[in-house]
């Protein structure tokens, strides 16, 4: 199966802060995540990915954050979020081509941090 | 696989959707002139589908009683938007009639020297320039070919309402296919 | 002609929508004045324009991802009920988080507390949060499932500036 994860920052303000070159998020991903209320969002940083069937794949998103992805077979998957090295959240669903995963929190001054993680293949 | 689908087989409902789901989506994107809506609707039109499977009589074709549901689902979806909008002058000038009513037939063939692929490019663009009532009578009579008294009960509206708003559309749609601009009409 | 009425009147010939005699007398018109001629032209023309328009319009999502959405939707159970109820902390939250909930796309929301295993797989999703004040949330008709997380958990580091999660 084939991944693609995207660390975005999400603000009301019009710009990423001065010195950080973040681009806007496409239109496609914008419309997945439509339930959220910030009017833009920004991609910080993207990691494409594989992980072979059945197998695990460990994938840093930043410094602080990491993302173990595990194959389940049938289109499953376990999902577990690191911060700071301790495991936050464990989630194990199914994932089918186009669907995503967000797990996401609070950042400074009212914005937040989401790491959208999509099926590729 | 029809039948089939009201026995609950899902796979052979899935085939459906697959068979009429372009129809069934062009149908809302007519009406509401924005993709992700006219994706939300239309899936939940599905959704709906499944739930009254066992209403289908077969009396009209199961496009058909699809499409009905879904053009439901979006006048009700148009009615709550209606409400929270204020009306423009140029809406107002629409319900009036416009300077349109007035102007001389003079479009000949409003299609006429246009490719067919410029043609629907123009379609599009002069459904979104109508207004959701003029936009809706006319698809409810040029698409799903409803008559007059239909397209009344479906909008809440006298049929003499229906008959003013078919002609300022059709009107406006031949004004706007050949790009006319208002002064040149006076 | 600028009679209005007349004018509808002739639509109305064209949609078939007259009784015999009145078509008659439309036919009678026709045959007298080019004006009424012409109109009746222009407006099935227009007709003709829009005949098709419709069949060129294809859904823009793939067969499976459509399909998975609706499937979903229908495959879906009774909403999930909070483990242990705070009714003003959750809406708060969700307020604070997600666009008014009036939309079709919103379907369950489940709140889980500290539980290190807590699985939810009446929803097709099992979640096991460490983090207390975490949240669940699916958008089927976007096929998006948000775990809202306080991650950063420490506010005086979050007011600090102390736990950007983008350094």
């Amino acid at each position: 199966m084939k991944f693609q994860v995207q660390l975005v920052w999400a603000t009301d303000d019009a710009k990423p802060p001065a010195g950080k070159n973040y681009k806007p998020l496409e239109p496609a991903i914008r419309r997945q995540i439509k339930a959220l209320k910030w009017r833009n969002y920004f991609e910080v940083r993207r990691i494409d990915f594989s992980v072979p069937a059945g197998e695990a794949k460990k994938v840093p998103i930043s410094e602080k954050c990491e993302l173990d992805l595990k194959d389940l077979g049938h289109s499953k998957i376990e999902v577990v979020l690191f911060g700071k090295g301790k495991e936050v959240a464990r989630v194990r669903q199914a994932l089918h081509k186009g669907e995503i995963l967000v797990p996401g929190g609070d950042a400074p001054n009212e914005t937040a941090w989401l790491a959208i993680l999509k099926r590729i293949e | 696989m029809v039948r089939a689908a009201q026995q609950g087989d899902m796979a052979a409902f899935e085939e459906l959707v697959a068979r009429h789901r372009d129809k069934i989506y062009a149908r809302a994107y007519s009406m509401m002139r924005n993709e992700e809506e006219a994706i939300d609707l239309s899936q939940e039109a599905w959704v709906k589908g499944w739930q009254r499977l066992s209403q289908f009589q077969g009396d009209s074709s199961f496009g058909t009683w699809m499409t009905r549901i879904v053009i439901n689902l979006c006048l009700d979806q148009l009615r709550k938007q209606k409400r929270h909008r204020t009306e423009s002058m140029e809406e107002l000038n629409e319900e009036s009639g416009g300077v349109e009513r007035q102007m001389p037939a003079v479009i000949i063939n409003p299609a006429a020297g246009i490719e067919r692929a410029e043609l629907r490019q123009r379609i599009d663009r002069a459904l979104g320039q109508l207004s959701y009532e003029h936009r809706t009578v006319l698809v409810l009579h040029e698409f799903e070919e409803l008559e007059y008294k239909q397209i009344a009960k479906v909008m809440e509206c006298s049929i003499g309402t229906v008959m003013s708003r078919l002609f300022y559309a059709r009107r406006k749609m031949a004004v706007l296919l050949t790009d006319l601009k208002k002064e040149d009409l006076r | 002609m600028s009679n209005q009425e007349e004018q509808l009147k002739l639509q109305a010939y064209l949609d078939g929508e007259l009784s015999e005699s009145e078509s008659r007398e439309v036919e009678n018109r026709l045959a007298r004045e080019p004006d009424a001629a012409a109109l009746l032209a222009e407006l099935r023309q227009t007709g003709e324009a829009l005949a098709g328009f419709e069949e060129g319009i294809q859904l823009p999502e793939s067969r499976e991802f459509y399909w998975s959405k609706i499937q979903r939707q229908i495959s879906a159970p009774e909403p999930l009920r909070e483990a242990t109820p705070s009714p003003a902390p959750l809406i708060q939250r969700l307020r604070r988080l997600f666009v008014p909930l009036a939309g079709l796309a919103l379907v369950t929301v489940a709140v889980l507390v500290s539980i290190p295993s807590a699985p939810q797989e009446n929803i097709g999703v099992e979640t096991s949060l460490a983090d207390s004040g975490a949240m669940v949330y699916h958008d089927y008709s976007a096929g998006a499932t948000f775990v809202w997380l306080s991650y950063p958990a420490d506010k005086e580091a979050v007011d600090n500036d102390e736990m950007d999660p983008f350094e």
